[in-house]
């Protein structure tokens, strides 16, 4: 790496937003290597004192504690744990003496954004090779202390040993030596049968902090002198303020500032309560709205039209005539609501501003984005506004969207010098949302007298814009794995003013259900049993085809308790893929999901029992979505406001998860969203197996019980 | 505003407050005992619970007018309390901001029944909430506190490949569990983090709590 970074001063880095409790050394993202020692040691971080950190991502002082740097957010996904995992073992660490400490926002780190289940499968190499390198200088600083063939020397759980004499070295022994060595550009890497800690379960880091009330997340943030407030803005599409009760508001005990501000009134006070107190009083009254017509029903009425003028996202073969000549015609609508992300963390920020400096504490999925905002904000350079990320109390993709930070930023200009932290109330969550969009499929497939399919159209329309096609939106629908003759997607976008985001998993979690409850259709039309249709129909799945075996195997399918039945789905998403069966009853007219058997391959395994944890929760997640799942429009109002009416599954439904992962020799792909898409349509292909009522809406609701 | 004494985590403490400020924002915004969160301030959620008197309630619908009785939150439950150490075990936590509430209903079902069965878990338990889907690492660690072994009974009849792979987790390394912390430069103005002695009196199910909130 040359350029820029490399000429700065060891000021000039501290200006970098490295400042207080937070310090790297060199590097920048991929150009990190490279640099003579000379130019290493003008980019070393004051105030860390470890007198060896060879690139961004660790340093290790003299009494042997190694510091590792999370460059992602850990929002309940566990890179708290299995980044750390990867370096240490490249670093051949002592675990116990590990540290991890939470990156602050800076482009030194390289990319901070934590999306797209993409933290380990990005960061898999680029770890692997920090922590290799760190013990290639190590080894090398110890040869040189003993003046001993370096070759004689290895690596070992945080020392340095000498093979023929049996000497050993603590790399904290080993820091200021090793400190003075150049960088190793392409160090070795071990074999995978070396492993020690990837691929065997550990322990979260941040379990026994997330278990006695010391985690920190962005709403614990206390900071001397701080305020708190909060919005509350209109639940009408494209309401504005009319009027509010300003004296009623300043009136609440602990209110010090109310304000029309941010679409809404602003309540600034002494306490969360009083703010939220002082909104309340304030009982804003709204103008009628933009958009009054608009309910769940009409939603659906317009995706249809959107549907029905859709652009080509992919043709292959002539589908007319491909369905005109099938032996069987399936039409079929299949149904999606928007949804909310509900992270259990309520949408908070907290900024200080100050003279010449500001700092931004954000639970965000997105960093860098965060201190680009608090320097649009301020005027202030970047390297002087600090950010910093504490747990995220879910994330979900909602935390990509700093609106929030761009918020509270404009309310810390009114309140400096003190700071302030803005929270939300659960309802200005879940009524301003950047919600995963509503979606409608309309299939028409035809299949041959063998059950082969002939022609597969699949019109389908997002709540979402796009120049051309939005692929996001119709991710894991626009190729199928599998075979057909004659392929027709289209796409058609729905302008509303409702805004959309990321939800997890993202277009996967309504284009899963709709592909695997569509061939689902075809298997039962065709009179094959559905996962022996699935098989047949594979084409060059390798992948698709021994994950179904394997949940074939487990679920003992074919088979289920009296009163119950077994539905099956695969999808494949962020490089990894997943299947699952399903278990299913009906009780009191309500789905029941008994069992689930989860098969995932997703590369290497870091931690097999992070990959369950994942999966688990995203059946929960994917199930709560299922079920009960919907943000409810009423005349262009929404009425959802809190989990009494956006209902999260709760512990009495839980099924029993059973995860099993493929070995492979792949790097690491993402776990973090792969086991939502399949759930919900293994649920409710073991329903139509169950009650032959074939659920094309979601939420789930049952008519024949 | 009125002055209202507190019995927090076995210390006295005396706060200004209006009268209908619920016992959560007091804890967090007055005393500085961020552990309990606040989720959704209608008693949905749980994130809030803490013990009165050993009751499990949740504290964002109580008023601290109505505090009548010793209050004890995650901060006092003393961090080796065998449930949290079963948390650990099991891996529980994943974002964890719901974890706090968990382990305050648990430890209340806890001290009313030494041995609970899979119902009687469910039912004490299902008023909170865990986005991240961590319910069945709940249970197996509440029965791991409760010395019944990790497996649920449907679990223990059908021993999963996942679940033994867990066990071989928790027998296979020592993990350093200090380093979880690492915060981020902002204070916490910690007011009342002293210990309690373990809960007394008699305790009624953890799914009660105030209900009075209501949606706005």
């Amino acid at each position: 790496m040359s350029g820029g970074l490399f000429k700065m001063s060891r000021r000039d880095w501290l200006r970098l937003g490295l400042g207080a409790g937070a310090a790297g050394a060199v590097g920048v993202g991929i150009g990190f290597w490279g640099g003579s020692k000379v130019e290493r040691r003008r980019m070393r971080v004051p105030p860390r004192d470890e007198p060896f950190s060879p690139n961004v991502f660790l340093a290790i002082d003299t009494d042997g504690t190694t510091t590792l740097w999370l460059t992602r957010s850990e929002m309940g996904q566990g890179v708290f744990t299995a980044l750390p995992r990867i370096l240490a073992e490249e670093l051949e660490a002592d675990w116990t003496r590990v540290r991890v400490e939470k990156a602050p926002a800076s482009p030194a780190f390289g990319t901070q954004t934590t999306v797209a289940s993409a933290s380990v499968r990005s960061l898999y190499p680029e770890l692997r090779r920090a922590g290799a390198a760190a013990r290639e200088m190590l080894v090398t600083a110890a040869a040189q202390t003993w003046e001993v063939d370096r070759g004689d020397c290895r690596a070992e759980a945080g020392f340095v040993v000498h093979e023929p004499s049996g000497r050993r070295l603590a790399y904290g022994t080993l820091a200021e030596r090793a400190g003075q060595l150049d960088v190793p550009s392409d160090p070795p890497l071990k074999d995978a049968a070396a492993f020690r800690y990837i691929g065997r379960p550990a322990r979260r880091l941040d379990a026994a902090a997330k278990s006695d009330g010391s985690a920190v997340y962005g709403i614990d943030v206390r900071v001397a002198g701080m305020r708190f407030a909060t919005l509350s803005r209109p639940a009408t599409l494209g309401a504005s303020l009319d009027s509010f009760d300003e004296a009623a508001a300043r009136a609440v005990p602990g209110v010090l500032d109310v304000a029309a501000a941010e679409g809404g009134v602003l309540v600034i006070a002494e306490t969360t309560w009083a703010a939220f107190s002082g909104a309340r009083a304030a009982n804003p009254r709204w103008s009628a709205g933009t958009h009054g017509d608009l309910t769940n029903a009409s939603l659906l009425e317009r995706l249809r039209s959107a549907a029905a003028e859709g652009v080509e996202a992919r043709r292959e073969g002539d589908a007319d005539a491909a369905l005109a000549g099938a032996a069987t015609r399936l039409e079929a609508d299949y149904a999606f609501p928007y949804l909310a992300h509900a992270c259990m963390e309520p949408i908070n920020a907290t900024a200080r501003i100050g003279d010449g400096e500001c700092e931004v504490w954000a639970p965000t999925q997105d960093p860098q984005r965060v201190q680009q905002l608090a320097a649009e904000a301020t005027g202030l350079p970047l390297q002087d506004c600090h950010v910093h990320v504490p747990f995220l109390g879910g994330g979900f993709g909602r935390r990509t969207v700093p609106v929030e930070v761009e918020q509270v930023l404009r309310i810390a200009q009114r309140t400096r010098p003190h700071p302030v932290q803005l929270v939300w109330t659960r309802e200005e969550d879940v009524r301003n949302d950047f919600y995963r969009p509503a979606a409608l499929h309309r299939f028409e497939v035809g299949l041959s007298a063998d059950g082969a399919i002939e022609g597969w159209r699949d019109r389908i329309a997002t709540t979402t814009r796009a120049d051309g096609v939005d692929h996001l939106a119709i991710e894991g629908a626009e190729v199928i794995p599998y075979a057909a003759r004659a392929v027709d997607v289209t796409w058609g976008g729905l302008d509303l003013p409702l805004p959309t985001g990321i939800w997890r998993s993202v277009g996967h979690s309504y284009n899963a259900f709709a592909v695997e409850s569509m061939i689902d259709e075809a298997a039962h039309a065709a009179g094959v049993d559905p996962l022996a249709y699935r098989l047949a129909r594979l084409e060059g799945r390798e992948t698709h085809r021994a994950l179904l075996e394997r949940v074939r195997d487990d679920s003992g399918w074919g088979r289920a308790p009296e009163g119950r039945a077994k539905g099956v789905a695969v999808h494949e998403c962020y490089g990894s893929f997943c299947a699952m069966v399903a278990e299913v009853s009906v009780v009191d007219g309500r789905p029941r999901v008994h069992r689930v058997w989860a098969a995932v391959e997703c590369g290497q395994v870091i931690d097999p029992d992070g990959v369950a944890a994942q999966i688990e929760g995203s059946v929960v997640f994917g199930l709560s979505a299922a079920l009960d799942g919907e943000l409810r429009l009423e005349g262009g109002r929404i009425v959802t406001s809190n989990f009494h009416d956006y209902p999260i599954l709760r512990i009495d439904e839980m099924p029993e998860v059973e995860v099993v992962t493929l070995p492979s020799s792949r790097p690491p792909s993402g776990v973090g969203e792969i086991g939502v898409p399949p759930i919900a349509p293994a649920v409710t292909n073991a329903l139509f197996a169950l009650t032959g009522e074939r659920i094309r809406a979601l939420p789930i609701r049952l008519t024949a019980t | 505003m009125p002055r209202h004494t507190l019995q927090v985590n076995g210390r006295e403490l005396t706060v200004d407050v209006a009268p209908d400020t619920p016992l959560l924002w007091v804890l967090r915004d007055t005393l500085g005992l961020t552990g309990t969160k606040y989720g959704c301030g209608v008693s949905q959620c749980g994130a809030c619970t803490v013990h009165v008197d050993g009751e499990a309630v949740r504290s964002c619908v109580l008023p601290i007018g109505r505090v009548r009785g010793e209050v004890r939150t995650i901060e006092g439950l003393g961090g080796e309390h065998p449930l949290q150490r079963a948390w650990a075990e099991e891996n529980v936590p994943q974002c964890g901001y719901c974890q706090s509430g968990q382990i305050m209903s648990a430890a209340a079902l806890l001290a009313r029944v030494e041995r609970p069965d899979d119902a009687a878990i469910d039912e004490a338990m299902r008023g909170n909430l865990c986005r991240c889907g961590t319910y069945g690492r709940i249970r197996r660690a509440i029965r791991r506190a409760a010395g019944l072994g990790g497996a649920s009974e449907s679990e223990a009849a059908s021993e999963t490949e996942a679940a033994s792979e867990t066990e071989a987790a928790s027998e296979a390394e020592t993990e350093s569990e200090s380093e979880a912390g690492a915060e981020s430069g902002a204070e916490t103005e910690s007011g009342a983090g002293a210990e309690s002695e373990t809960a007394s009196g008699a305790v009624s199910g953890a799914g009660a709590g105030a209900e009075s909130g209501g949606a706005r």
